[in-house]
């Protein structure tokens, strides 16, 4: 029998899969690479999703204000994003950090990169958040329809 | 680092966009400015980045890749009322930054849209215009495109700013379109425009065969692009051997190249290829492989005697095959614009 945590990981593969095949048909990214690892997580640990979204917000407008007044871009952008990104997580889930967290941590930042670098920002995030909601809803229809444990 | 972003201290910013003849406009502009009692401020880039304030000019040293920071301004160097910079980004990301941070331009030109950067902008012209679109900013109050496919100028059109196509009165004479662009630009900003005719003529003396020690060549190694190859090989006439430096850093231009030889977009004898891939490209295309070396370039010369037809030397100058052979046919410098850099003028270093 598969477990919930085996159909979680699948359906992360699934996702990447469809993020490519649609960034082969448009020929940009229109949807963050790191969405199809942040829904799994949120759908088996569902009290981490704030400290995703504080994660995301914050990471996203102190990553702006590097952007705009101190002129980081590109890679170093992107260190900065995920820095805080895992500062925020170790602070918002000080009190439970174990390896999963760790791996988690920088995914927040990952998205707010993505979202940064992308050729319409506001679409990357609208997309990225209806993806992750079709996701997260897909895998509570798929456990209760296979009835994994 | 020390320095100023042009967009806070320079009133009008004009940003020069596209695939060929950036250079060429900006410093077209900018010289015909800068005669005329206003501070200006002109940067170009490419293998020589320089930055022209007023009369000076700053040769800008770099380490390592070209950077967006080279575009920060020096402080100090008083009152400013135009500036004109030439978009060095090759990819939708730094095209953006240096709109979104750097420049803030409210003028962008585009001066044609090519074959070039295909890794990062995509693999037809369409799609290279759609991802260049977006990189212009809320700023932007007009741009003007030297482009004159419809379908293309179609993509470039939107709701928020001015657009506007300039038509060359030549428009088979290849770069026809920068002087173009450069007399709309001067006239929209309140100057006279400039003698476009005269300009004309003076590419059209510069895009001919050229013949040294009895062997006819025309050196294109600054084309990058097949778009822009194909359309001085058409103007220059005849049936050359291509002469093709590749690069391993920009696999798009060896594919783009490798469409035009393929596809046969113009009449050619055939094709002498070096540098990263040549063997590949010289196997898929009948071709032959050279090393990238000056005694590649050596072979080349014989090969050229003893065809004794014209050859079209293209794609990069960054090799040392076509370095070389540039050096055996005489030609020295790189053939920036239509004027005269004068670089020897308060010539300074900066960092």
């Amino acid at each position: 029998m598969m477990s919930i945590q085996t159909l979680a990981y699948l359906s992360s593969v699934v996702g990447l899969v469809i993020i490519w095949m649609l960034y082969e048909r448009v020929g940009y990214r229109p949807i963050s690479i790191s969405v199809p690892l942040l829904a799994p997580y949120v759908y088996l640990r569902i009290e981490i999703l704030y400290a995703i979204i504080v994660g995301i917000l914050v990471s996203a407008l102190l990553g702006e204000i590097f952007y705009r007044y101190l002129l980081f871009y590109g890679l170093r952008q992107f260190f900065i994003y995920n820095i805080i990104s895992m500062l925020v997580i170790f602070i918002t889930l000080y009190t439970s950090i174990n390896e999963e967290v760790l791996l988690l941590s920088t995914l927040p930042g990952l998205f707010a990169y993505d979202v940064h670098s992308s050729r319409n920002r506001v679409r990357t995030a609208i997309l990225s958040a209806i993806f992750f909601t079709l996701h997260v809803t897909s895998l509570f229809i798929l456990v209760n329809i296979l009835r994994v444990v | 680092m020390k320095g100023e972003l042009p967009w806070r201290v320079i009133p009008n910013r004009i940003s020069i966009s596209g695939t060929r003849g950036k250079t060429s406009l900006a410093f077209l502009v900018y010289s015909e400015i800068v005669g005329k009692n206003k501070g200006v401020l002109c940067k170009i880039t490419g293998t020589l980045p320089l930055m022209f304030i007023n009369k000076s000019t700053i040769l800008m040293k770099r380490k390592g890749p070209a950077k967006l920071y080279e575009n920060v301004i020096p402080t100090n160097i008083g009152k400013l009322d135009y500036c004109i910079m030439e978009n060095q980004g090759i990819s939708v990301y730094t095209m953006k930054v240096f709109h979104e941070v750097f420049l803030r331009p409210q003028t962008v030109v585009l001066t044609n849209i090519r074959l070039d950067h295909v890794e990062n902008l995509g693999k037809t012209r369409e799609k290279i215009a759609s991802a260049i679109s977006s990189t212009i900013t809320k700023d932007v109050r007009l741009l003007l495109s030297g482009e004159t496919d419809e379908r293309i100028n179609q993509i470039l059109k939107k709701g928020y700013y001015e657009f506007d196509v300039v038509y060359s009165p030549k428009p088979e004479l290849p770069g026809s379109e920068i002087p173009v662009l450069g007399d709309y630009l001067l006239r929209r900003y309140g100057f006279s425009g400039i003698d476009v005719w005269m300009y004309l003529r003076k590419i059209e003396s510069e895009l001919r065969w050229k013949e040294t020690r009895g062997l006819v060549f025309y050196d294109g190694s600054k084309i990058n692009d097949p778009n822009s190859a194909s359309l001085v090989l058409r103007w220059l006439g005849g049936v050359p051997l291509i002469i093709l430096q590749l690069r391993r850093d920009r696999p798009g231009r060896t594919w783009a190249f490798l469409k035009m030889i393929r596809e046969r977009w113009v009449d050619y004898n055939s094709v002498i290829v070096s540098g990263d891939w040549s063997d590949m490209f010289a196997k898929k295309t009948n071709g032959i492989s050279l090393p990238d070396s000056c005694e590649g370039a050596s072979k080349a010369l014989e090969i050229m005697r003893e065809r004794g037809i014209p050859a079209f030397l293209t794609g990069s100058r960054g090799g040392k095959f076509i370095r070389c052979l540039l050096e055996m046919l005489g030609v020295k410098g790189i053939p920036l614009v239509y004027g005269e850099l004068p670089l020897e003028v308060n010539l300074k270093s900066r960092g």
